[in-house]
Order: structure tokens, then C-alpha cells, then sequence
């Protein structure tokens, strides 16, 4: 055993886990800030920021180029899982009282939910081919356009405190409106109005462009991280000995999805509950159109066929179900929790029963 | 040439930074836990730092006092530069 290796990157790994702490608060603060300059939901901004997952996609590109197209798609949906039983169970267990999503956070988690079950039919049915890959790709390229349309307009749904989001861009269009819409009358005021409010706002905050380097680097930080907690994690499992099966299942699986729950967990307490939810959403999207898209396009069809589980396919269905239905009800804590044993319980099963 | 380890271990340099960061800030503080995580902070982050150098030293067939000399000084205060120049900059 090589002790120098060892310690060097236990060292790394608590290295990567002061960056992640580091990175996570950056990204949610200024998340939460840039929204509410917009004057658009929560939700939206972080649907599009904590939603990316590039690092899955990248291991998805990897496993597809190395002709292993099966573990591509357990990765896609031992993933899916462990974001929302894993993730957002911690985001709801840490989050202060009740939970209440707002309206796009609905509609977002309805719209997983139907990719989920589409997926499950797509599956079951064991028609995965080019064609089925490429209608979830054009569904990803879809549900792209509408986030941003939706973050571009700030229609979907405004949050209760807009009246300080007097920065350029929305005062510009409120000018427009003035203009375009109705003639200036005596009783409207037009200068005073505006140019107070928006110096008030200038001397206090920082500048949108500043929130958005801030959110840059808080994203850059959280993928660095994740880089070097999954490098150091699976060498340290490899000096110590440990099997090739079990070091996919639980130290690369956890060390790969620990930003995540990072980011659900902080957000949760800090009351932001509409990051929890796209956090989950977001990156169950990606992953079930994107990701799986991308693995039936360039797959190996026979080989996928075969390595469909039937369990893993109904877990990923009913994990999402059960996130459709904490979210229109509203949930507490204790729905945090039973999520959180249902994923311990899907983990034992994995290794009990289902081994592989 | 090894890409992987230079990878790996360019990434745990860039990360030891923000521990440092982290160790410095705590042990500024007054309280005696947090003395004691902000020691144990920099210790590994100082570990952390000389180990990557040395690694990318090794494999990039530099000498590591030259690296130390350049690469070690420059970035190690990079950070608080970073933050200097954005707060400058975006106002």
C-alpha cells in the first residue's frame, strides 16, 4: 500500500470538499439574486445553471466511445434516482417548515414526469432505436427553448417582492410600454419616478454582470470539485483494495453525485426551495432526454436491449412520480425523510437481490 | 506523457488554493474550534499544494524548484486577486 499516494489524496479530497462548500454557496446566493433582478422565478434561472450536467454527459460520451452503451444507460438512470431520492430529500429535510413550489416548478416536475413514462414505455416495449433517440433529443432542444423563452419574457410567474427589479433591462421595457401603449398624460409621472428608484437600487447592489461572474465562478468551482472528489475517491478505493463493482456502485456513484446534494442540502436551508426543486428537475430532464437521446442514437441496440432491468426502469418511474406528487401536494420534512429510507432501501436492494 | 495524472493533479493545486483561502479566513476568527479547523486547513492545503507541484514537476521533467519558485507564488494568492479585480471591475 502506498501510503504517500494515500494521504495525498485524502488531502485532495478534503481540498475538493472545502471548494464544493465554497462553490455551492456562491452558485445558490447569486442564483437567487440574478432571479430577482429579472423578475423571474427561481426556478427558471436555476432550471438552466443547476440543471446542466455536463460531467454525466461527458462519462454518457465516454461509455458509448468505449462500445459499453449498458453502463451509459445505468449510469443515466441509477442517476436519475439518486438526484431525486437522494437530492431532493435532502433539500426537504433541510429546509426550515413547509415547502410550497411555485407554479413553474409545477409545471416543470409534470413535464419530468411525462418524459419518465415515456421512457418506461420506450423501455419496456424494447423498441430503443435511432428514431426514439432522436424524438428525446428534439424534446431536450424543446424544453431548452421554453426555459429560455420563459427566463427572456419573465412571464411563467413573478415572484412576490418584484418591485425591486428596477434594472436596465425591465425599466426599459416598461418605458417601451409606456410609450407604445398609452400617450404620457399629466397625472402619469415619467422622470422622477424612475430615476429615483433606480439610483436607490445602484447605491445598494452590485450590477447584474457582476452576480452573473460571481455565478460563473460558483459553476466552474462546483465542477472542478466534482472532478477531483471522483478522482481521488476511486483511487483511494483502489489502494485500498477494493472490487471493481463496488467501487462503481457506491463510492463513484456517491463522490460523482456528492455537488448535488450539496447544493439541494444549502439551498434547503437557506429557504430557497424553488432551487431545490429545478436542481432535481433540471438535471433529471438532461439526463432522461439529452443523455438517453444520445446513448440510443449511438448505442449499440442490441446490447441495450438486453441490460433493460425492469426494476431500475419502474424505480426511476416511481421516484418520479413520488416527486410529481411532494410537489403539487407540498411536503414537509418528514416526505424528506421517507424519501431518504426509500433510497436506502433502493441501495440494499441493488446489493442484496439485484446484484450485478 | 501521462494526461490524466497531470489533469488530476492540476485540479487538486487549483483546489488547495481555495482551502488555503479557507484556513486563512478561519484562523483570523477569534474562536478556538474554528483556530483549530483553520490550522488543520492550511496544513493540508500546504501538503496538497507541494504534493501537485512536485507530481507536475516529475512528469513534465521541470525541476520542482523552479516550478515551486514560479508557479507556487503566482498562484497562491490568486484567488483574492480574482475577487479584487471583479469587485473593481463590475462595481
Amino acid at each position: 500500500m502506498n501510503w504517500d499516494s494515500v494521504c495525498y489524496d485524502a488531502g485532495a479530497f478534503i481540498a475538493g470538499l472545502c471548494l464544493l462548500e465554497y462553490g455551492a454557496d456562491r452558485f445558490i446566493d447569486h442564483t437567487a439574486i440574478i432571479a430577482r433582478r429579472l423578475g423571474v422565478s427561481q426556478t427558471l434561472v436555476a432550471l438552466l445553471t443547476a440543471g446542466a450536467e455536463w460531467e454525466e454527459l461527458a462519462v454518457v460520451v465516454a461509455c458509448i466511445l468505449q462500445g459499453r452503451s449498458s453502463l451509459a444507460l445505468g449510469n443515466v438512470m441509477g442517476s436519475s434516482i439518486s438526484n431525486i431520492l437522494g437530492a431532493f430529500s435532502l433539500g426537504l429535510l433541510f429546509h426550515p417548515g413547509c415547502v410550497a413550489f411555485d407554479r413553474s416548478a409545477k409545471i416543470y416536475s409534470a413535464l419530468l414526469f411525462l418524459i419518465t413514462t415515456s421512457f418506461m414505455v420506450v423501455g419496456l416495449t424494447k423498441s430503443m432505436g435511432w428514431l426514439a433517440g432522436s424524438i428525446f433529443i428534439g424534446v431536450f432542444a424543446s424544453y431548452l427553448v421554453s426555459v429560455t423563452y420563459a427566463i427572456y419574457r419573465g412571464v411563467l410567474d413573478r415572484p412576490e417582492d418584484s418591485d425591486d427589479s428596477d434594472d436596465d433591462m425591465s425599466s426599459e421595457s416598461h418605458d417601451t410600454e409606456a410609450l407604445n401603449g398609452h400617450h404620457p398624460t399629466d397625472i402619469s409621472p415619467l422622470l422622477p419616478n424612475n430615476t429615483s428608484g433606480g439610483h436607490a437600487t445602484r447605491a445598494q447592489k452590485h450590477t447584474l454582470l457582476y452576480h452573473v461572474a460571481q455565478l460563473v465562478l460558483g459553476f466552474l468551482a462546483l465542477s472542478l470539485s466534482g472532478y477531483v472528489l471522483s478522482h481521488s475517491a476511486a483511487s483511494i478505493a483502489d489502494a485500498v483494495g477494493l472490487s471493481d463493482t463496488v467501487l462503481g456502485v457506491t463510492v463513484l456513484s456517491f463522490a460523482t453525485t456528492l455537488p448535488e446534494k450539496f447544493v439541494a442540502g444549502i439551498s434547503g436551508a437557506r429557504g430557497h426551495g424553488g432551487i431545490v426543486i429545478a436542481s432535481t428537475a433540471g438535471s433529471n430532464i438532461f439526463l432522461l432526454t439529452l443523455c438517453l437521446g444520445i446513448t440510443l442514437v449511438a448505442g449499440n441496440r442490441k446490447d441495450l436491449a438486453d441490460s433493460v432491468i425492469p426494476f431500475e426502469l419502474l424505480t426511476t418511474w416511481a421516484s418520479s412520480a413520488l416527486l410529481l406528487l411532494a410537489v403539487f401536494l407540498g411536503s414537509g420534512r418528514w416526505v424528506g425523510g421517507i424519501l431518504l429510507v426509500l433510497y436506502a432501501v433502493f441501495i440494499a436492494l441493488e446489493f442484496t437481490i439485484y446484484k450485478r | 506523457m501521462d494526461w490524466d495524472s497531470i489533469c488530476f493533479n492540476a485540479s487538486a493545486f487549483v483546489t488547495a488554493i481555495f482551502l488555503l483561502e479557507f484556513g486563512a479566513f478561519a484562523v483570523a476568527v477569534v474562536s478556538v474550534l474554528q483556530l483549530v479547523l483553520g490550522f488543520t486547513a492550511l496544513s493540508t492545503s500546504g501538503y496538497v499544494l507541494s504534493h501537485s507541484v512536485a507530481s507536475i514537476a516529475d512528469t513534465l521533467y521541470l525541476l520542482s524548484t523552479v516550478l515551486g519558485i514560479t508557479v507556487l507564488s503566482f498562484a497562491t494568492p490568486l484567488p483574492e486577486k480574482f475577487v479584487a479585480v471583479i469587485g473593481g471591475a463590475c462595481g
